[in-house]
């Protein structure tokens, strides 16, 4: 039943996008909806995402259908360590983009349910994590403010004394 | 072989001894940051009023956090309240614990009490140890002397460290090596050193040459641990604790843990299996153990077959001695214990038993039935069968065999293959339990579809989408995920069921570690989660003949759900629902049904018209003197379709052609022109007007019936 053709994707904010419908499908959700649907004309309205947001997840998805991964993502999660350093270059200049964008980005991932790219996201502020070496620090890195008082900060670091040091 | 001793967090009473060949202390923090390798940085600038992370739902944040080790979301947890929260639940902290170090815990991780929170994965056993004790008080204490201990063995931890980590990653990797290349084990020596680190105290140790981490906690010595960890899920092999019911301060690990083709496996206890009964599945596995342990039974056999009577005891013979000799004693003893000569109380019974035991003995037959018996512990500690007189025990005293011996194989066996059975009256009391796995024919996929009034008559091409039931495609219908290990159980040795003692006799049941599949899966298919199967979408196209009505089913052989085990594949049927009405016709079967209206005129002279019949229209004769309601029939113009069997249904060999029927519908005009009215009137004057015939026959019976007057 599957027939090449185009769709046509609605951002919250009313730009339009015609897709391909293989590539749309990449989302599990838009598949999901496609199988719902059998109209082929109708636009299909993502509610969630913006249109710039939108722009970058259909050009993630058409790289990807283009250039197929080799690694088998099941695989990758038996392996022992969740491995983060594993990201393609092109996903990595895809993810190197600014904090907010990546956010959203894991958001729209989520909502349209497309793994390998919430899995990159993921990885990428994972990543981003992993390198800060203090609390402080990655309150800084992510602009986080502090909203612990002074007693509950004492506790979370007497709780967790027992697994860091604390010199 | 070094014991060391593991206490559960704040209690010094109960301990966990382990018996470790060789062990470390590293940093498993460390070790985890030292593997993954930093990325690229991405240094980024703010605005305000934008998307951080701390505003990501929690789903999406633990999908991130998810890739960290639970050292860094610790870290995370100070830097504000949506982050502890988050990894502050237990569930979640487990769920990160599981996926990223594999941690194989023991039900849960301990929600602790005494501050009210999580404090790391600890075995429930201990866990539950602590509780009972209440024993929270040294707690402060023991922090600190871990402490003073752990300062005062290391100088330099970092340089140490990574030494010691640089030397456990070669031998690892060389492990992996051996173990491809299946060589001499014994290299795995280079182990020995001990190794020390204060930040996130770990130790590994090798049970059976697999490496497992052992998470510490406050380690005071070599005391008190969180959790297991294992090191080389990389590989196929596993190490699990399990259960910990089952760990008891004293239990070694040896009793928890096996080898089998360089993996370890534990058994999978089953809720309620008692220690003691673990303990000696695995002595009887240990070759060292098991020579001890089947010559104890023996011993044990030997003085239960004294106390019920063993033949070649009270006859005082050898059991290999000849018939002869077995003669001689029995008159020996029929002798002095005939009640005519031996005037002792037993000596009747003693008589008896001699009796009995030269008449099985002297028979070779029974003798090497009896010889049989001697030798199955199980039957004569029941002493219950009937030495002499079961005529259908043969060799092996199975229950299963014994019972296929008797009624010809008729409980179907294990391997799917059912014989004869002898004796249709025969209820077999086991046949519910019997087979684990049955070959199973899969179930039809019915179907409901409605057809439009012209394709029931012309026929059609049509689409039918449906959901399905078929084989897991990614599993391959074992229902682990590709590429992790299928073991086979180790309760039922695969068979999937195992017999059990129940009362009096032995019951073939289910095993219950592997739920009758005799293979113990690692990890579920994710497709299919386990479940082999997997419901899929399928189109069929299915050629719907013309002159199909309502109520007719269409089978297409095997479309329907997948078997299971290999069974056949149900079908599809699909019944069809058809109009029986269109703007012009309706239907009776085969036949084509068409009211066609028609003038007065027309209908008093006759005439021609054009008469619709699907894409070419009939030229029909009106005959003269039409009647309201007068049908004309058109033979074997009507539908073609497949003939029907009496019982109705389709033969799709032959095929027939229905009758048209033409139904004639006179319209009176109800309003005339001025010239009509005049020609009909002139018309109405010509004509007769006959009043209905009464025949006398409908008057009598009309006036005849008078029961008022008499």
């Amino acid at each position: 039943m599957t027939e090449l053709g185009k769709i046509k994707l609605v951002s919250s904010d009313s730009q339009e996008f015609e897709v391909d419908r293989e590539v749309a499908a990449m989302s599990q959700t838009i598949k999901n909806l496609l199988e719902a649907i059998e109209d082929e004309n109708t636009a299909i309205p993502i509610e969630n995402v913006k249109g710039e947001i939108l722009e970058r997840v259909i050009h993630y998805c058409e790289h990807h259908y283009n250039h197929p991964s080799p690694k088998n993502l099941t695989e990758n999660e038996n392996e022992y360590e969740r491995r983060t350093d594993d990201i393609e270059p092109w996903d990595q200049t895809f993810c190197n983009v600014e904090q907010p964008i990546l956010f959203e980005l894991i958001l729209a991932a989520n909502y349209l349910d497309i793994k390998p790219l919430l899995d990159v996201c993921c990885k990428t502020v994972a990543n981003l994590i992993k390198e800060c070496r203090s609390p402080e620090e990655i309150r800084k890195r992510f602009k986080i403010k502090n909203d612990f008082t002074k007693e509950e900060e004492e506790e979370i670091r007497k709780e967790n004394a027992w697994c860091l040091d604390e010199k | 072989m070094d014991q060391i001793q593991l206490y559960p967090q704040f209690d010094g009473d109960s301990r966990l001894v382990l018996n470790v060949r060789h062990y470390y202390f590293v940093d498993t923090g460390f070790l985890l940051t030292q593997v993954l390798k930093k990325s690229t940085t991405l240094l980024q600038k703010h605005d305000e009023n934008e998307l951080t992370l701390d505003n990501l739902p929690i789903e999406v944040l633990l999908m991130i956090f998810k890739h960290l080790s639970p050292i860094k979301i610790l870290m995370l947890r100070k830097v504000c309240s949506t982050f502890d929260q988050v990894s502050g639940d237990s569930e979640i902290w487990r769920e990160i614990c599981l996926k990223y170090w594999k941690i194989f815990l023991c039900k849960e991780i301990t929600y602790d009490s005494y501050s009210n929170r999580i404090r790391g994965p600890i075995i429930d056993e201990i866990k539950l140890h602590t509780i009972s004790s209440g024993n929270y008080d040294n707690y402060e204490k023991y922090y600190q002397e871990s402490c003073n201990h752990i300062i005062e063995k290391i100088t330099n931890p970092e340089e140490e460290f990574i030494n010691k980590m640089k030397s456990l990653k070669k031998a690892l990797n060389a492990r992996k090596q051996e173990r491809v290349r299946r060589e001499d084990r014994s290299k795995i020596s280079t182990f020995k050193d001990k190794c020390w680190s204060g930040v996130n105290r770990g130790l590994i140790f090798f049970v059976s040459n697999l490496p497992l981490i052992i998470f510490t906690n406050n380690l005071i010595q070599n005391r008190s641990f969180a959790g297991l960890i294992n090191l080389s899920s990389t590989t196929q092999e596993k190490g699990y604790v399990c259960s910990s019911d089952y760990i008891c301060p004293s239990t070694p690990l040896s009793h928890l843990f096996k080898e089998q083709n360089g993996a370890i496996f534990c058994s999978q206890f089953q809720e309620g299996t008692s220690f003691s009964l673990l303990k000696r599945n695995f002595s009887a596995r240990s070759k060292s153990k098991s020579k001890s342990q089947s010559q104890s039974q023996r011993r044990t056999t030997r003085k239960k077959t004294e106390e019920s009577k063993n033949y070649y005891e009270i006859l005082g013979v050898n059991e290999k001695a000849s018939t002869e000799e077995i003669k001689k004693a029995y008159y020996k003893l029929a002798k002095k214990y005939h009640p005519d000569i031996n005037k002792e109380s037993n000596a009747q019974k003693k008589f008896t038993k001699v009796n009995e035991a030269h008449e099985t003995l002297s028979d070779k037959k029974k003798r090497r039935e009896y010889d049989v018996q001697l030798h199955q512990p199980k039957f004569n500690s029941r002493g219950g069968f009937g030495f002499g007189q079961n005529a259908h025990s043969s060799h092996g005293f199975n229950v299963e065999d014994l019972f296929s011996n008797l009624f010809g194989g008729g409980r179907g066996s294990r391997n799917g293959g059912a014989g004869p059975r002898r004796g249709s009256n025969y209820q077999d009391p086991f046949a519910s339990n019997q087979q684990a796995n049955p070959k199973a024919r899969g179930s039809d996929v019915r179907l409901r579809v409605s057809i439009p009034f012209l394709d029931g008559v012309k026929g059609c091409e049509r689409k039918v989408r449906y959901k399905r039931i078929t084989a897991c495609s990614h599993c391959k219908q074992t229902g682990s995920e590709p590429g992790t290990k299928i073991s086979t159980c180790r309760v039922c040795k695969g068979k999937g069921v195992k017999l059990e003692n129940s009362g009096g006799y032995q019951r073939q049941v289910i095993c219950g570690s592997c739920q009758g599949n005799g293979k113990i899966v690692e990890k579920k298919c994710s497709k299919c989660k386990g479940r082999k199967i997997i419901e899929k979408r399928k189109t069929v196209t299915l050629n719907v003949t013309s002159g199909i009505e309502s109520g007719d089913i269409l089978t297409k052989r095997g479309a329907g759900n997948a078997g299971t085990n290999g069974g056949k594949s149900g079908d599809l049927l699909v019944e069809f629902v058809v109009e029986n009405e269109n703007r012009f016709f309706f239907r009776d079967g085969l036949d084509l049904h068409i009211e066609v209206p028609i003038t007065v005129s027309d209908a008093i002279l006759g005439g021609e018209t054009t008469v619709p019949r699907f894409e070419k229209n009939l030229k029909v004769k009106i005959p003269k003197g039409t009647q309201p309601n007068q049908i004309t029939i058109l033979k074997s113009k009507g539908i073609t379709g497949n003939t029907r069997n009496l019982n109705g249904k389709l033969n799709p060999k032959s095929k027939t052609t229905g009758d048209y029927v033409i139904h004639w519908k006179i319209v009176i005009p109800k309003k005339l022109k001025n010239s009509q009215k005049q020609l009909i009137q002139s018309f109405g004057k010509d004509e007769k007007r006959e009043s209905p015939k009464m025949s006398n026959e409908f008057k009598q019976q009309v006036f005849a019936q008078k029961p008022f007057k008499k």
